[in-house]
């Protein structure tokens, strides 16, 4: 045991620093690839991701340290007994807890009281957090806490950088409110992209001098925990997420009065919890922004990697081609041999990888025991152990080849959105921010495999539909599309009262927290598909569809129009959704029924129709002209009619 | 506020006393006033006048508490001046007559908002002409006649803030002799209407154009596919390079080296760095000899001022990448405005320089120092000892009330913290160094390239020129 | 045997991961842990004959070296324990009588000039091998403990060499305020002398070591200014001496320092300022400086630029290298606790201390 321990084992009462472990994430923004292979044995610039979080440990001058393990445990446990790790001279003491039944961290820490494990103040850590900072100054604090304030439960470790930053989560960003003299955390939320302003409660405020409200902290879920933590998570036993519910309903109690810190740190922490962050670690380590945890210092026992010039790190069997170039922040390991005219640059290849000529590899990430024949390009690529990239194949920026997988030659490969089968599904990962180079969708699709439904299975993984509300803008636009149209279309089907409709759709629209000219859209959408639904089936001739649906159903509009631009855009919407249905014609005489009704029902003034007639968005294009074609008479007919009557 | 101790003789009355304690008091007051540089009647004035604002209070207040401090500059700059000095030396009834565009102007000065010679001088001229503008000849005299002293007030003013550049030395000489030009026969509005355009006329010839004529003269020494290094932030540096990347599509590697405690390079940095055919690199200048193993192709300066001696004045640190790269043979360039060119002579950087705060290089993260304003800075100070003896009166009163005592986050003290109480310890700050010619290549100039040792030709040709035109 | 090799390779790995992890950093307590494991290496291993003892050295100097390759003082202190271990077995093989004099002499010439692996095997009967070995062991152990020594007194030595190289009312400039040995050198010397001490702030990596070095002074009644790094050319005429610490000399006379040295001394170099270089013994290394890349150490890049910069982070390249390497051009004079040297002369203690056999370990 490092000496330094012996001195902390004496302030504090015989305590033996313990480190939790967590390597299973309950998220699957690591398929395909970690339904292979567990999550933390992933290679990070060519060393499995649990050896960062393991070294961070050692250096902390932890003495024991249980691994927690759901998914795929006996790799995790096999690769951890023939690690350096389980030798004699490990600094601490290792050992693997399978907790095969957990679905969550909260689930994990229950198990984690059962077990009884626990005798102190613990460091909860997840898998793969990569980190050069020393937790010393930290312990210090947080046992200085505890001793003066028995209800501290939780120190936060935070990295500053800025909100926009690479190596910020774009899957869980947060903001925290800090009290400045003394750390304390006061507020925390996840905000979700749309999401601009938090309310706070004025009461939080008692007693605070000085209060931050920082958007620009990494949160590498490093944590150091007082003994009650598994006991709080006991009790409350539909807490299943740390941050989200362990820490907010801790806040947000009175009664339970516990305190939680965050330390803010100008070191280096962050985890890989994404693809895009899996990028923006990888680049910071060939960076070296996390020095001294770099690529040099060989932490695998026989790896030899040397550092050179432009952030170049290669081991000592590598063979090179004249003419191939390695610009820049590139991580080559043995055995690998690199072709001729092949650039390569800000990537990572792994062990006997071969190369091809002619290969472009940018901001890519090639593991062990790759082939990648001539020519192939990767950008922004993940290339998983074992597979071989046939020639002329290119990789698009988010696409990521699976275990021993086969790319064709001359394929494309792409970001897609279409998930596996019997795999749980995460409505999350259809998210993509576009600001990085990879995005979290990376799910890969394999030409030839074909695309399946989008479907929901029902799993007991599912908690983080929570992630639902919050997520951003457009996809609450899909979402309460898909609603609302089916809200009407039930309504229609099943003739509701028009009050109940419209109580339902207005509730929809709240919760969504959409605006009325998306329910104006949807509600139109809706009563033309019923239309056409009903003039496909031959129920009815188009004009008698027509005059049904809207003599009864237009009516939804009037709750759905105030003002006089509503109107307008009312009327434009109709225009455009007329135009997007298939029969041009129909589309067109669509119009002038509709419009002639709604008119009849005082739900558009004639102002309102002129003004829409001749304002330049109705006649932006020849389809859109067309389509008024017809109504233009009824117009003509209505406009001398005023004039008559005025 | 003297530091003299008193006379122990008990012989004399209390009266005697008093008057002998007097007597040494205003001694001491004016001996140390001296050697401070400020001039015994101007002291004088100070003390008669009856303070009319609140800043001239302040002012007093400021000087006297300046005056107890001990200067903390190494002996061998002990000739320059310091920001207290600097500040202390302005007599404060000229606080009322300070045009406010003067006002801020010193403020950006002092707090490093407006850094660089062609900056300064480029604002100091906006403020002149707002000057202008709101000027009016008293009765009696002339515009011609009366501005120039207007403007020498204000411009004893901004040297509070910092000391005038060569370029805004050269500026207001101009612009002193443009004013003595007008004809008497010109209405004010005239007057004020031709001085505005040949400010405009001037910052246009001799700011931008020179830009440009010096970005000509320059692009052919940027070949694609090489490497620039660079120092600091240099505003015709900046035209030069975006003039390359963007107008004539060249790629090149920029090494952008930066120091203490300003970080201008940063600014370059930010600016540059978008740009995708240029790749930048950004070191700090303990780096200098690892940079320069890789293969530089040219080294590119900016200058404060060119003396008559060939010497080249700039921030300080270039000499010191003039000097490695010419033991490497790399050719050095220096970009330089003619504006910026001096008579002065000087041989070394220690007769002549600028001092500044030591403080700044107490911060220790690589963002750049922000300053307050000195005023606000003894307004801080003031309050913070306010407040550190209430709370220090509180603390007696309730010890044990709080139940949740949270430790403050502590952060390791910096052992030179309070480095003016220290003995022995100085620190030095200077912002300027001297580069020898023999270092430099070649001088670029909007009136053509010119060895460094021909400055002084081309002071007399343009100098007596200019001054006619 | 495998037992005690197993023993061995965990000792050596614990160092080794202490040094992969930069638990133990600066050349003073690499060298004192590198002296202390070779000395319960030697206590912990069997062996037959000396080639098998260098043999097992020699790995374990190997591994070592790999942990931290810019850290030259594990590889020094194993390179001089190999040569304690080849002077001390000649010597004993000298006072066997059952030798004969040519042998004698060819042996040591041989060994001048043979590798190992022809190195001539001593035959000796099973009980005088081992009382060999044991006679041998605590020799080397003496050895190794005399070692400990001398590296905890380097600075003792070394100061007594600075009274006479500084004169009163002097101006000094030290680029390295990270080095300990400069502090003592400075604070022997102010005992007799009274002197003005220019200290460069070197940032960004030492920063808060300068400032301490400085209060060091100060508190010692030193005049001391801090001064950042860019000055140094400006106030360098005004400057009597250099003194610098270094972290590892070369058989060439160069060495390496922290990075901003070497500007500062081709600096000291125009003005024609002479330039010392305070080291212990130890850090004097037999290899020769080839390559620059495997001499400096890259340091962490959040350094020069915050990480929460986001208009930098990602768009500019960055990098911190820790250390420069500095001609021997530019160096007046070594100061060792074994005598000053001018760097000419470096090539002489190397070839006194160490045995070229071992410089390719």
């Amino acid at each position: 045991m490092p000496p330094k321990n012996k001195k902390q084992k004496e302030i504090v009462q015989d305590e033996r620093l313990q480190a939790i472990i967590l390597t299973d994430s309950y998220q699957t923004r690591f398929e395909p690839v970690s339904s292979q292979s567990p999550r933390c044995l992933l290679p990070l610039a060519n060393v499995p991701l649990i050896e960062y979080t393991l070294e961070f440990l050692a250096n902390s001058g932890v003495d024991e340290v249980y691994v927690m393990c759901r998914s795929h445990a006996s790799q995790i446990q096999d690769y951890l007994e023939k690690s350096k790790w389980s030798q004699r001279n490990s600094p601490f003491k290792i050992q693997t807890v399978l907790s095969l039944e957990s679905r969550s961290v909260g689930d994990a820490m229950r198990d984690l009281d059962n077990r009884g494990l626990i005798t102190g103040d613990f460091v909860l850590i997840s898998g793969d957090v990569v980190t050069n900072m020393s937790l010393e100054p930290v312990l210090k604090t947080h046992r200085q806490r505890r001793s003066q304030d028995k209800d501290h439960m939780l120190t936060m470790v935070l990295m500053e950088a800025s909100p926009y930053h690479r190596s910020r989560s774009n899957t869980e960003p947060a903001t925290f409110m800090v009290d400045r003299a003394t750390g304390k955390c006061l507020y925390y939320e996840q905000i979700g992209g749309a999401k601009k302003a938090v309310s706070i409660d004025p009461e939080l405020l008692v007693g605070v001098d000085e209060f931050e409200i920082r958007n620009d902290l990494v949160d590498c879920h490093v944590d150091i925990c007082a003994p009650q933590v598994p006991l709080i998570f006991q009790e409350n036993f539909d807490y299943q997420e740390l941050r989200n519910d362990f820490v907010r309903g801790i806040l947000a109690s009175d009664i339970l009065q516990k305190t939680v810190y965050a330390h803010i740190t100008n070191q280096y922490a962050a985890r890989v919890e994404s693809w895009s962050t899996y990028h923006a670690i990888s680049q910071d380590i060939m960076e070296r922004w996390t020095y001294p945890v770099a690529p040099e210092s060989n932490v695998i026992d026989g790896t030899s990697y040397i550092h050179m010039g432009e952030h170049i790190y290669k081991e000592n069997d590598v063979i090179l081609a004249q003419t191939s170039k390695l610009q820049r922040c590139v991580v080559i390991g043995g055995g690998s041999f690199v072709g001729a005219e092949t650039n390569i640059v800000c990537s990572c290849v792994g062990k006997n990888v071969r190369i091809g000529e002619g290969v472009q590899l940018k901001n890519s990430y090639i593991w062990d025991d790759v082939i990648l024949e001539n020519g192939v390009e990767a950008t922004g690529a993940v290339v998983a152990s074992g597979a071989i990239i046939r020639a002329g194949a290119r990789l698009l920026p988010g696409a990521i080849v699976g275990f021993n997988e086969e790319v064709p030659a001359g394929a494309e490969v792409a970001a897609s959105e279409s998930e596996m089968p019997q795999l749980e599904v995460s409505e999350y990962a259809a998210h993509d921010d576009g600001l990085f180079d990879l995005s979290d969708t990376s799910i890969t699709s394999l030409p030839g495999t074909g695309s399946r439904r989008k479907g929901r299975t029902l799993s007991t993984t599912s908690y983080y539909s929570e992630y639902d509300s919050d997520a951003d803008g457009l996809r609450d636009e899909d979402d309460f599309d898909k609603e609302a149209m089916a809200t009407v279309t039930r309504s229609m089907e099943n003739n509701h009262d028009l009050d109940t409709a419209l109580l339902e759709l207005n509730t929809l629209r709240m919760s969504m927290n959409v605006s009325y000219h998306e329910l104006r859209l949807a509600t139109t959408k809706a009563l033309l598909a019923r239309i056409e639904h009903f003039v496909a089936t031959q129920t009815l001739p188009l004009t008698e569809a027509t005059n049904k649906i809207f003599r009864k159903w237009g009516l939804l509009f009037r709750r759905q129009v105030f003002e006089t631009e509503e109107q307008i855009d009312l009327l434009n919407v109709l225009q455009e959704q007329c135009l997007a249905l298939e029969n041009r014609s129909d589309g067109a005489s669509i119009l002038m029924r509709a419009l002639y009704i709604l008119y009849d029902e005082d739900i558009v003034e004639e102002d309102q129709i002129y003004a829409w007639w001749d304002a330049p968005e109705s006649n932006a294009s020849e389809e859109l002209i067309e389509v008024k074609a017809p109504t233009g008479k009824w117009v003509q007919w209505l406009r001398e009619a005023e004039e008559e009557s005025d | 506020m003297s530091e003299g101790t008193k006379p122990e003789t008990s012989q004399l009355s209390n009266k005697e006393l008093k008057e002998l304690k007097k007597k040494e008091k205003a001694a001491k007051r004016a001996a140390k006033k001296e050697s401070i540089g400020i001039k015994p009647d101007s002291s004088q004035r100070r003390g008669g006048d009856k303070p009319k604002t609140a800043s001239n209070i302040k002012k007093q207040i400021n000087q006297s508490k300046t005056q107890s401090e001990s200067l903390k500059i190494p002996p061998l700059f002990g000739h320059l001046e310091t920001r207290e000095q600097r500040i202390s030396s302005t007599p404060p009834q000229l606080a009322n007559i300070v045009h406010p565009s003067i006002l801020t102007l010193c403020l950006k000065y002092s707090t490093f908002k407006i850094v660089g010679s062609t900056h300064r001088c480029q604002a100091m001229l906006e403020a002149f002409k707002d000057v202008i503008e709101s000027y009016k000849t008293p009765e009696g005299t002339s515009l011609s006649r009366h501005l120039t002293g207007h403007l020498s007030h204000q411009i004893e003013y901004l040297k509070s803030a910092r000391p005038l550049s060569t370029s805004m030395g050269n500026t207001i000489r101009w612009l002193k002799q443009e004013i003595s030009l007008i004809s008497i026969d010109e209405t004010d509005e005239q007057a004020k209407l031709i001085l505005a355009e040949k400010i405009d006329v001037y910052i246009k010839e001799k700011i931008e154009y020179a830009n440009i004529a010096i970005t000509d003269s320059t692009i052919q020494h940027i070949v694609d596919g090489s490497t620039v290094l660079t120092f600091g932030h240099s505003q015709v540096l900046l035209h030069i390079f975006k003039h390359v990347a963007t107008e004539l599509n060249r790629k090149f590697k920029l090494v952008i080296v930066d120091s203490r405690p300003l970080f201008e390079g940063k600014k370059l940095a930010t600016e540059l760095s978008g740009y995708p055919n240029i790749s930048c690199q950004y070191v700090f200048i303990n780096s200098l000899s690892s940079i320069l193993q890789e293969p530089v192709d040219v080294v590119l300066l900016g200058a404060h001022a060119m003396l008559s001696n060939g010497r080249l004045y700039s921030r300080v640190g270039t000499a010191l990448i003039a000097m490695s790269a010419h033991k490497r043979d790399i050719p050095v360039l220096v970009c330089c405005q003619s504006i910026k060119f001096s008579d002065k002579v000087q041989l070394d950087s220690v007769t002549m320089n600028e001092l500044s705060e030591g403080q700044d290089l107490l911060t220790m993260g690589s963002k750049p120092t922000k300053r307050n304003g000195f005023a606000l800075d003894q307004f801080l100070k003031e309050k913070r000892t306010e407040k550190e003896e209430e709370s220090k009166g509180k603390k007696n009163s309730n010890n044990n009330n709080n139940s949740s005592n949270s430790v403050p986050l502590t952060k390791p003290e910096d052992p030179l913290a309070n480095y003016r109480e220290i003995d022995n310890v100085t620190i030095l700050n200077i912002m300027y160094d001297l580069t020898p010619p023999e270092y430099i290549q070649k001088v670029i100039t909007e009136v053509g390239s010119l060895p460094p040792s021909s400055v002084p030709v081309i002071l007399r040709e343009y100098k007596g020129n200019s001054s006619n035109s | 045997m495998s037992q005690t090799q197993q023993q061995i390779q965990e000792q050596v790995d614990g160092l080794v991961y202490k040094l992969k992890r930069r638990q133990l950093a600066g050349s003073y307590k690499v060298a004192i842990e590198t002296a202390q494991l070779l000395m319960r290496l030697i206590t912990m291993a069997r062996w037959k004959n000396t080639d098998q003892l260098i043999e097992l050295i020699r790995d374990a100097g190997r591994q070592l070296i790999a942990a931290q390759p810019r850290e030259f003082a594990s590889g020094n202190i194993v390179r001089r324990v190999l040569s304690l271990i080849r002077d001390e077995s000649l010597e004993m093989d000298r006072e066997k009588p059952d030798i004969d004099k040519n042998t004698a002499m060819m042996s040591s010439m041989f060994s001048l000039l043979s590798t190992t692996d022809t190195k001539n095997q001593q035959q000796h009967s099973p009980s005088d091998a081992k009382q060999r070995t044991q006679d041998l062991r605590s020799l080397v152990i003496q050895g190794i403990r005399d070692l400990m020594d001398e590296i905890s007194a380097v600075h003792e030595n070394i100061e007594l060499m600075s009274i006479d190289l500084i004169h009163d009312n002097e101006v000094l400039l030290t680029p390295t305020p990270n080095s300990q040995t400069v502090l003592n050198f400075l604070l022997k010397a102010r005992q007799k002398r009274k002197f003005t001490v220019l200290v460069t702030e070197c940032f960004p990596n030492h920063t808060e070591d300068a400032h301490k070095f400085v209060k060091k002074l100060a508190d010692a009644k030193i005049d001391t200014v801090l001064i950042p790094d860019s000055t140094v050319f400006a106030v360098m005429s005004r400057v009597g001496k250099v003194i610098i610490g270094a972290r590892s000399v070369f058989v060439n006379g160069g060495c390496v320092s922290t990075s901003g040295v070497a500007a500062v001394t081709e600096c000291a170099k125009e003005h024609r300022t002479p330039v010392f270089t305070v080291a212990g013994l130890y850090k004097l290394s037999p290899t020769y400086p080839f390559d620059n890349d495997s001499l400096i150490e890259v340091g962490n890049s959040g350094k020069v630029i915050d990480y929460s910069d986001q208009d930098l982070v990602g768009r500019c390249e960055v990098t911190n290298p820790l250390m420069d390497y500095i001609d021997p051009e530019n160096i007046d004079i070594y100061i060792t606790n074994v005598g000053g040297f001018s760097p000419n002369f470096i090539y002489r203690i190397v070839l006194d201390n160490y045995k070229s056999d071992d410089v390719n370990l």
